[in-house]
This record gives structure tokens, C-alpha cells and sequence, in this order.
């Protein structure tokens, strides 16, 4: 047990992040500044006892990041005891105990993430008390159980969906007097937190809307529009296996892990069944309702019981074959451990970046997934989103102007700051922030969307588009400009041949052209006047969600990508 | 007592690799193995084919807690080579059946030269010549499991011995040891098959395969004599090994046998498809077996065998040292260099890269492209661009970095990397070389020329100048030319210059056709004369301009 107590500390040491890096992140270093529910710090469903404790220790470490961490170090070091304790006493196996617990906190999604600013090392801390005080009797051990799964909820409420059903199977499993006691002190223990978060939110009907609008956009982009073009089987293996590394890695783990979960059945263990019902409630939600870019860190619950099962299923050699596990996990991670403990990450790069680069009187445009970096880093700089932004400043030649890009850029005069790329990067992580660019908006290259026009999307090693509907309308700047260039494109993925797109400028047709799929145009129209307004209408369109045998989930309507337009 | 040689050897080994740790990157493949670090993608050559996915795999683990790839590669290849070192101790003292004789076959191979020279830096070799020596120690003590467990991964680390290491698991004639082999190889590769894809491997691995052609004595010098050092080295040494060789290689001696198949296997190996332009780096594995047969043959004297081993390694460090020295007091010439060309570079510009260099350029913090590129740049008289350059330069306002020449560097290594030169290329000095213009080729003393075909053309951007001055040269023989119609002598072994009339601001084409031509020997190029420079410059006569 020391030993291995020894692997989780050295291991977390060289984990240590050097900065904040994912959006999360930042919103809870918002919220240990400031709980502020309503503004998304911390984002909802609201993490009250996280943020508690957060503050608690803001008191005594000033940097929001650090408290965080360290936070999440400490909570690393206790769920880890408490994970091997639980698990040996559901096993009856000490060995079985110390190897599922490291297999768990050293697979590489918890070397990833533990030593993070989010919620996850100290929610799963909680839970593995929860569950170690399941695994034992008696009036005092069914009231820490339930206050530690009361307390687990409200520092990730996530976590209500495999601690409910356990609840109930630990409940099921006990005499009357301790079910009677498990309930009063989890309602008790819920309603300690649930009160401040409430009074928080505004009330209780406010605090109904807040959860029911994280419900609502839960059941909009979770379980539907962020499944584009994931299939059953990918969303699968995103939520159960990617978690465990490379294939080389998974395969033998979940080989072990089934090996496990029929010696259990066979061996019909009761202690066993609160963390089977756990996980197979929590597979399922995550596997119908979870954004599978969430992935790997929102199907912690399922790694965990993963990680029990292998370590019982391994047949011999338990702790060198958990050894060798750990090494190769390590290796997996690597890549974004080193990068991320050496160098700040890429968004906070390019912040201090345009700190220092752009006045205090200029305007940061924030692409979505930066909104929180914006916020935190750039508030000088009066972030907004990119469109609002640009109606509100897109004449305004006094006012420096610039992008906030999660992806690469060719745009002039950009900066680009990157981690390198690595397919730990890739599986084990929502796949934003690697690289990120700081682009200068000058006068010339700015318009107002008027209609149609979708937001700015980009590519990490790409350039940006916007999608435009069938009829679309921008307002150039008043600037003393001759032309207009505009650079169009269909790309390879649209389902038409070709598509036909007139330009007109100020209500009169300046230009027809047919672009090719997979090609793109430049055009260039003269202008009239200064501030003209240029409408395309495009012959051509198609939803995404609409196509055939399609597993797109996109119900925009698209017609051609707007990439450029510059006045000359 | 048994503890002392294998002391004794870790030690002295210890001592050579902490004083030889480099400064910085010095060839290309150690740039792409720190890239493989953070980015394994072997399409890339990150690392360069054909993988090396353990030692990629070790070198992760490392920088998991080290987080800075060289300092991680560095602090591997030198527990490597220590652990490789003892382990190499007690398989030769098992095969040899004497502690001092096996502690004086591992330090003649780990204080030979081309050990000395590689096996400090950031690469691939010392965790390989680790893993044989395990491989052999396993072999050795009939421990199958092991045996085909560390065969595999030796594979895995330095994919080159696979031809030696197959044929030694075959001669150990193990089902158990060719079980765990073959799985060790499935785990191993399944990454690298994994980022290539099953059906690309073969042209992965193709697509970094060049073997430069030599003559078959030179050949022979080099993977045989050279590793081993200078004459003075190198001649007793494997004088010593025949003779040990005749004394050990009798009927029933399996384990020598096992040896002497694998350094032979991959001496053959060598001899079909290693690049005789990486000096003895591919040889390395195949120095075991004659170290092995030098220790045998110090048998009869074995308390004497590690003492004349250590007088012979202490030969091959002072005859190391030059390129030691340098590597340890400075950054390597092409690491300089580019680190040169990153702070000379103006904004916007381009550093082209010669192909050995490609590793750095794209390393650095600047805009780079291949050679391939100068014709598309010959147009953009907008974008500066430097040249980085492997070797020496006469041309004006380029920077040289070097190290002295030595007799080690010229025998044991690359022959890369000695001299690397920024050379600025200034719009008049580009242009679009057409048919028949071949690459550019340079030495390290700063000669630079581009063979021309017997029919070339080149287009010179419009820019000013009414004049396209060029330099032309002959090694050997000498030919007529004729450019644009004007006909000229070029003699060889001078040079030879000649201005041609052009409009100013104006594309031009300069048409070469040349009376004679010639195709070296083990090249298909047709070459007829040397194109030193080519420049286009103002007329010295105002009034003589054409398009004036």
C-alpha cells in the first residue's frame, strides 16, 4: 500500500499542470472567486460543496488555480486510500484492493485529469468513501456512507446518477433502523448544500429553471447534436474504453475486467452489487444522454467499477501486471503531461499574448469554447462574442479588434500557439484548446452579419469558415474602399456537384458564379459607396441532419462557406 | 569477487557517458525522436522509419516525469548503457565461463569508439545494445520466457537486428521463447501499425531506406574495422578476436555459436541494406560478437583479460575525444545554425533546408521549406530566405558554423552535420531551375555547384539587371557549352565565368546545351558541367542594357 501510495504522489507531482487549460477549469476558478451560479461560475448543475471548500481553501492559497489543484492533489491521496479500502473490502482481497485502486487513479484518464482544476479527483474521493462505508456495518458506518454520498453529489452532482442507485442498493441491503438512518442523514446531507446553492440561484423556482435549463440544453446538444456522426459503437468505445489508453492497453484491461465481472457473478457476492448497479445505471445514462467529446472524464463512475473488475480478474502476477499497466499509461499521457507542465497552455499563451500585444481600448471577439479564458484572462480587453462584437465595432476604426481562435489560422498578421498533438490528446480530451490563435481584425477585414450568416467555425490545423444560408446578407465598414474581395468555397462533404451563388451589392446582382465541390473562389467586386451591403443567394442547400444514412445531427440549413472578405 | 567486474565495467562506462553527454541535438534522428516524445507519428518521421516504438515508448515514460525530451532521451541512454554494460558483463561471463573475461568483452564494446561516439546521445542505440545484452544474457541462461521477451523488445527498440536476433531465436530451437518473442513483437508494434496502417507499413518503412553506394573494400573497412577505431585500435583487436574466434567456436558450443550467428546475421544484414553514410552507427549490434571472441581469446590470461581491455578503451577515448569534446562544449553546427537563422531571419521570411537538415528547420520556431521550393520563392523577391545549409559555403554574407574535422568524426559517424552554413539568398540570386538542373551539392571546405545535364534550362525571374552572370566549373575534363547561343570553354578544375545579356525587368531563359556528358559510376544522372553561381547583376556598361 505505501508503495503504491508512493506511485499516486510521484505520479501526481509530474502531472502538476502549469496553468488553467480547459473551460471548466476557468469557470471554477470563477466560482472560488466568486459563487456566482446564475453567471456560470461554476457552470451548472452548480458543484456547491466543490465551490465551498474551493473558497475555503482560497483562504489559504491566493492563486484560484493553485487552490484548485491543490485541492484535487489532496483529494487524489484520500480517494485513493479510500478506493483500495473499499475495494478490498468488497473483494475480501487486499491485493485485489490496491491493485483496482491503482489501476483506476493511474489509468490515463485520471492521470489526465486528477491534478486538474475541475471536480472530478474530489467527487470521486468522495464517492470511494461513500463506497468504503458501504462495504461496512453498522448505525455509524450507514450515516458516513450517506453523508458521503451526500456530499460526493453536491461536489459533482453528476455523480447523484450512480450514487441514487447505489443508495438504493445499500438501503435494500440493510436492516430497517440503518435504512431509516441512511435516508434522514442523505436527505439532511443534501439539503446542506442544495440550500446555499439555492439561495444562491434566487429561490427555489429560480434554482427549477437554472437546473431545468442545463436539463434542457442536456437533452439539445448532449444527447443529440453533439452525437453527429458518432455512431453506437463509437460512443461506446469513447465511454468504456478510451479511457484505458491505446488499444493495447484497453483490450487486455477490459479482457480482464469481463474475466472479473463473471468471477463475481459466480462467487454471487452481495458486497459487490451496490457498485455493479452503480455502474451499469451510470453506463447507461452516459451511453444515451453524454456528450461523447465529454467522454472519457464524464464516464469516470464507469472506469472506476472498470478498474475493480480487472483487478479481480487478473489471474496471477496482480500487482506486476498493474505495474506494467501503470508504466504504459504513463507513456500514453506523456505527451500533454510534459507539454502541460513546461509550458502555459495554448489559450492562456495567447492571452498574455494579446495583453500585451493590443491596447487596453481593444475588443476581444472569443470563439465559444474560449468564453470562459476571455472572461478570466482577458477582461481588459471587454470580451464578446465574435458577432455581437463585430455589429457593435465592426465600423468603429478606433477600436482594435481581434479574434480569440480555438484552432490554427492563416490569417495575417496572426499568432498561433499550439501543444503539440498526440492521441492521448486526441481520445482522452474534449480535442479543443491545442491549438489556439490570437487573429487581428483591421478595418478592411471586418463586416456586420446582417442574415444568414453562421457563426465562425474552425478546423485545430485549419482555417476558419462561416457556413451561409441560401440567402444571406453582410454590411461592409464605411471605409474608402474600391472592392470588395470575398473568398467562397463549397467543400468536398456538401452533397451537390456544384453550387450557383449570385452576389449582389446594395440590392443590384454584381456577380454570378458556380463553385465546384471541393473548391473555392475569390471575388472581386467593386463597390459604390462605402458601408454597402452584399447578399448572396445561393441555387444550392442542404441540412446535414437530413442526408441520407447520415449520422450528422446538424439542423442548420448550408449553402457555401463565406472564408474571407477583405475591403482593398 | 563476482561482483567486481561487472563494478568495475558499470563504473568506467558511467564515467565515459556522464562526461560525453552532448550539449544539444546533433543529427536529425535525435530532433525526430524528441518530436516522437510529444508526437508519435511516424508518417512524419517523427521518429524516422522504421519506428523504434520502444525506445519511442521508454523515452515517454521518462519525459512523463522529466518533461524536456532531449534531457529525457540523454538520461535514458545513459542508464541504458550502464545497465546495458553489466548486463553485457554477465552474459559474456556466462558464455565464457570467467567474470573478468565477460567484464572485458562488455568494455571493449562499450569503450569502442563507435559506442563512445553513439551511445551518449539521444537515440535509439544504447537502449537497443541494452536490450541485446539481455537478450544474450537470457539466451545464455536458457531462461526462455526472458530470452524471447527481450529478443522482442531489442526488435522493438532498434527494428534493424531483426534479422539477427530472428536467427538467434531460431538457433535456440524454444517454443516458449519464440512464443513470448512473437508477443512481445505484436505488442510492441501494434502503435507504430497502428499510426502507419497494416497496408502502408511497407512503404513506411521503404521511404527512409537509402543505400548509398561504396566500394566493397571500403564497405568492409567500415562496418568491420572502424567501430573498433583507428588502425592501432582496431588492427590487434580483431587479430585477438580471429584468434579467439579459432579457440571458441567448437562443436557444442551452443551459446557461442548463438553469438557469433547473430553478429554475423547482422553484419550480412548491414552489408545488403544499411546507409554507408551513417559511418558504423548500424554496425553496432554485430560489435558483441567480435568483442565476444576478443574476451575468449584473453582467456589463458583472464585475470589480465579487463586491464587490456581497459588500455584498449582508454585508446579509444583519447581517440574519441575530439568530437567528444566538441559535442560536450557547445550546440552541435546545425543546431547553431539554426538557432542563427531563427534570429537572423527577417520578418516573413523562409529558411530552405537541404534534406539532412529538414529535422531542424521544422523544429524551429520559423517558416521552412524544402529545397523543392527555391523555384516558387524565385518569384517572390518580397520574401527573404535563407538557406540552411549542410556543409561550407564561399558565398557572401552567409555564416559558417563548424566543427574541426578528426579522424573519429570522418570514420565512425555521419559525415553530416560537421559544417552547417545560413546562406542569404537575395532576389537576384534565385531562379527557376528547369530541365536538366540538378540539386544542389556542397563539401565542407565550401565548395557549392549544381550539376547541369548536357541540356538545361534555367529561367531568371523579371527583375533589374541586364546581366546574368554565371560561374562554371569541371572536377574532371573539360567540355564547350553553350548558353543562349554564346559558346564558352569551361577547363575543368578552374572556374569559369561568363556574362549573359538579358532584359531588364524582364523574365529571361538561359538554354544550355553542353558537346560532351557523362554518367558516374553507380549513378543513372547524365552530367556535363558544374553551375557554380548564377547571379543576375547590373550592367558595368550604362547604355549596353537591352532593355534600356
Amino acid at each position: 500500500m505505501l508503495i503504491a501510495f508512493a506511485a499516486i504522489v510521484v505520479t501526481r507531482i509530474a502531472a502538476l499542470p502549469r496553468t488553467a487549460w480547459e473551460f471548466d477549469e476557468l469557470l471554477f476558478m470563477m466560482g472560488a472567486r466568486h459563487f456566482d451560479p446564475v453567471a456560470h461560475h461554476p457552470p451548472p448543475p452548480g458543484y456547491p460543496l466543490f465551490m465551498f471548500v474551493a473558497q475555503l481553501m482560497r483562504t489559504v492559497i491566493a492563486s484560484d488555480f493553485a487552490a484548485l489543484v491543490a485541492l484535487n492533489f489532496a483529494a487524489t491521496l484520500i480517494g485513493f486510500v479510500f478506493l483500495a479500502l473499499a475495494f478490498r473490502n468488497i473483494s475480501g482481497s487486499e491485493e485485489i484492493g490496491i491493485a483496482g485502486s491503482l489501476l483506476f487513479w493511474m489509468s490515463p484518464v485520471m492521470l489526465v485529469h486528477s491534478t486538474a482544476a475541475f471536480s472530478d479527483a474530489g467527487g470521486i474521493a468522495l464517492l470511494s468513501i461513500a463506497l468504503w462505508s458501504a462495504t461496512r456495518d453498522g448505525n455509524r458506518h450507514a450515516a458516513f456512507f450517506a453523508l458521503a454520498a451526500a456530499a460526493a453529489v453536491g461536489w459533482r452532482p453528476q455523480l447523484a446518477i450512480a450514487i441514487v442507485p447505489m443508495l438504493f442498493a445499500v438501503v435494500l441491503l440493510r436492516r430497517w433502523r440503518e435504512r431509516a438512518i441512511i435516508v434522514i442523514v442523505f436527505t439532511l446531507g443534501c439539503l446542506a448544500w442544495l440550500i446555499p446553492l439555492m439561495l444562491a440561484v434566487g429561490g427555489a423556482a429560480k434554482l427549477l429553471a437554472y437546473e431545468a435549463s442545463q436539463a434542457g440544453y442536456l437533452a439539445t446538444y448532449d444527447a443529440d447534436l453533439s452525437r453527429s456522426n458518432w455512431s453506437a459503437i463509437a460512443v461506446a468505445t469513447r465511454f468504456i474504453a478510451q479511457s484505458w489508453g491505446a488499444s493495447v492497453m484497453s483490450i487486455p484491461l477490459l479482457a480482464a475486467a469481463i474475466a472479473g465481472i463473471v468471477a463475481t457473478v459466480r462467487a454471487r457476492d452481495r458486497r459487490a452489487i451496490p457498485l455493479a448497479i452503480a455502474f451499469c445505471v451510470y453506463l447507461s445514462v452516459a451511453l444515451r444522454v453524454m456528450d461523447p467529446a465529454d467522454g472519457t472524464r464524464y464516464s469516470l463512475p464507469v472506469t472506476l467499477a472498470i478498474a475493480f473488475f480487472a483487478a479481480r480478474g487478473l489471474p496471477a502476477y496482480r500487482y506486476a501486471l498493474v505495474a506494467l499497466f501503470s508504466l504504459a499509461s504513463l507513456t500514453f499521457v506523456s505527451s500533454i503531461l510534459s507539454q502541460r507542465a513546461t509550458s502555459a497552455s495554448p489559450p492562456v499563451q495567447a492571452a498574455e499574448f494579446a495583453r500585451a500585444a493590443f491596447p487596453a481600448k481593444a475588443v476581444a471577439l472569443y470563439e465559444l469554447p474560449l468564453w470562459p479564458h476571455a472572461t478570466y484572462f482577458l477582461s481588459a480587453h471587454h470580451p464578446m462574442r465574435i458577432d455581437p462584437g463585430l455589429t457593435a465595432y465592426f465600423d468603429r476604426r478606433d477600436v482594435p479588434l481581434y479574434i480569440f481562435a480555438d484552432g490554427a489560422t492563416r490569417a495575417p498578421g496572426a499568432r498561433t500557439f499550439r501543444w503539440q498533438p498526440s492521441e492521448a490528446y486526441a481520445t482522452l480530451t474534449r480535442n479543443h484548446y491545442r491549438v489556439v490563435s490570437i487573429i487581428p481584425l483591421p478595418p478592411e477585414r471586418r463586416f456586420k452579419p446582417l442574415r444568414g450568416i453562421h457563426s465562425l467555425e474552425r478546423e485545430p490545423e485549419g482555417e476558419g469558415w462561416r457556413w451561409l444560408m441560401p440567402i444571406a446578407e453582410l454590411q461592409l465598414p464605411a471605409l474608402p474602399a474600391t472592392k470588395v474581395e470575398l473568398r467562397l468555397a463549397v467543400p468536398p462533404t456538401v452533397p451537390f456537384d456544384s453550387n450557383d451563388v449570385a452576389v449582389s451589392i446594395d440590392g443590384r446582382l454584381a456577380q454570378r458564379v458556380r463553385i465546384s465541390r471541393g473548391t473555392s473562389v475569390v471575388l472581386s467586386i467593386p463597390l459604390a459607396r462605402p458601408g454597402a451591403i452584399v447578399r448572396f443567394e445561393s441555387a444550392r442547400s442542404f441540412i446535414p441532419a437530413e442526408g441520407r444514412g447520415s449520422a450528422n445531427r446538424d439542423p442548420r440549413r448550408l449553402a457555401v462557406r463565406l472564408i474571407d472578405v477583405v475591403l482593398r | 569477487m563476482k561482483r567486481l567486474p561487472p563494478l568495475l565495467v558499470a563504473i568506467v562506462v558511467a564515467a565515459t557517458r556522464l562526461r560525453a553527454i552532448p550539449r544539444g541535438f546533433w543529427e536529425g534522428e535525435e530532433v525526430r525522436f524528441a518530436r516522437a516524445l510529444l508526437t508519435f507519428d511516424p508518417f512524419q518521421q517523427q521518429p524516422e522509419a522504421p519506428g523504434y516504438p520502444f525506445v519511442v515508448a521508454l523515452g515517454k515514460l521518462v519525459n512523463a516525469f522529466v518533461h524536456d525530451p532531449f534531457a529525457s532521451l540523454i538520461a535514458l541512454s545513459v542508464v541504458a548503457s550502464i545497465a546495458g554494460a553489466v548486463l553485457l558483463t554477465f552474459a559474456f561471463a556466462r558464455i565464457l565461463d570467467d567474470e573478468w573475461c565477460g567484464a572485458a568483452g562488455a568494455a571493449l564494446v562499450y569503450l569502442s569508439p563507435a559506442m563512445l561516439v553513439f551511445t551518449p546521445l539521444p537515440n535509439a542505440e544504447a537502449v537497443a545494445m541494452a536490450l541485446i545484452a539481455a537478450a544474450l544474457l537470457t539466451y545464455a541462461r536458457g531462461d526462455e520466457l526472458l530470452f524471447g521477451v527481450c529478443a522482442g523488445a531489442a526488435i522493438a527498440a532498434r527494428p534493424q537486428v531483426i534479422v539477427a536476433m530472428l536467427a538467434l531465436v531460431l538457433f535456440a530451437r524454444k517454443r516458449r521463447a519464440a512464443a513470448a518473442f512473437i508477443a512481445t513483437l505484436v505488442v510492441t508494434f501494434e502503435p507504430l501499425v497502428e499510426a502507419v496502417g497494416v497496408d502502408r507499413i511497407g512503404h513506411y518503412v521503404r521511404a527512409n531506406w537509402n543505400v548509398t553506394r561504396m566500394p566493397w573494400r571500403e564497405v568492409a573497412m567500415r562496418f568491420i574495422a572502424h567501430p573498433w577505431g583507428p588502425k592501432l585500435l582496431s588492427l590487434p583487436l580483431l587479430v585477438v578476436a580471429a584468434a579467439g574466434a579459432v579457440m571458441l567456436l567448437r562443436p557444442g558450443e551452443r551459446r557461442v555459436f548463438g553469438v557469433a550467428l547473430f553478429g554475423f546475421a547482422h553484419l550480412a544484414f548491414c552489408f545488403a541494406t544499411a546507409d554507408r553514410m551513417d559511418g558504423v552507427q548500424p554496425m553496432l549490434p554485430a560489435v558483441v560478437a567480435t568483442a565476444l571472441f576478443a574476451a575468449a581469446a584473453l582467456r589463458p590470461i583472464a585475470r589480465c583479460a579487463l586491464p587490456l581491455a581497459l588500455a584498449y578503451g582508454a585508446g579509444a577515448i583519447v581517440y574519441s575525444e575530439p568530437l567528444i569534446a566538441q559535442r560536450t562544449a557547445g550546440l552541435s553546427p546545425p543546431a547553431a545554425a539554426t538557432a542563427y537563422a531563427a534570429r537572423m531571419l527577417p520578418p516573413g521570411g523562409i529558411v530552405v533546408y537541404e534534406p539532412s537538415l529538414e529535422a531542424f528547420a521544422r523544429d524551429a520556431a520559423f517558416t521552412s521549406a524544402p529545397l523543392a521550393a527555391l523555384n516558387a520563392l524565385a518569384t517572390r523577391s518580397d520574401i527573404p530566405v535563407l538557406l540552411l545549409a549542410d556543409g561550407g559555403t564561399r558565398a557572401p554574407n552567409a555564416k559558417t558554423f563548424a566543427w574541426p574535422d578528426s579522424d573519429v568524426y570522418g570514420k565512425v559517424t555521419t559525415e553530416h552535420y560537421r559544417v552547417v552554413s545560413v546562406i542569404p539568398l537575395p532576389p537576384p540570386a534565385r531562379y527557376i531551375a528547369g530541365s536538366g538542373v540538378f540539386q544542389l551539392e556542397r563539401t565542407a571546405d565550401g565548395r557549392e555547384w549544381r550539376w547541369l545535364a548536357q541540356d538545361a534550362t534555367i529561367t531568371l525571374p523579371p527583375l533589374p539587371g541586364s546581366i546574368a552572370h554565371l560561374e562554371l566549373s569541371l572536377p574532371e575534363n573539360d567540355n564547350t557549352l553553350t548558353i543562349n547561343g554564346r559558346t564558352i570553354e569551361v577547363v575543368h578544375g578552374k572556374t569559369t565565368t561568363i556574362d549573359i545579356p538579358v532584359v531588364s525587368n524582364a523574365a529571361a531563359t538561359l538554354t544550355f546545351h553542353a558537346a560532351r556528358h557523362f554518367t558516374p559510376s553507380g549513378e543513372t544522372r547524365n552530367l556535363a558541367v558544374q553551375l557554380l553561381s548564377l547571379e543576375r547583376r547590373q550592367s558595368q556598361f550604362p547604355g549596353s542594357d537591352p532593355g534600356n
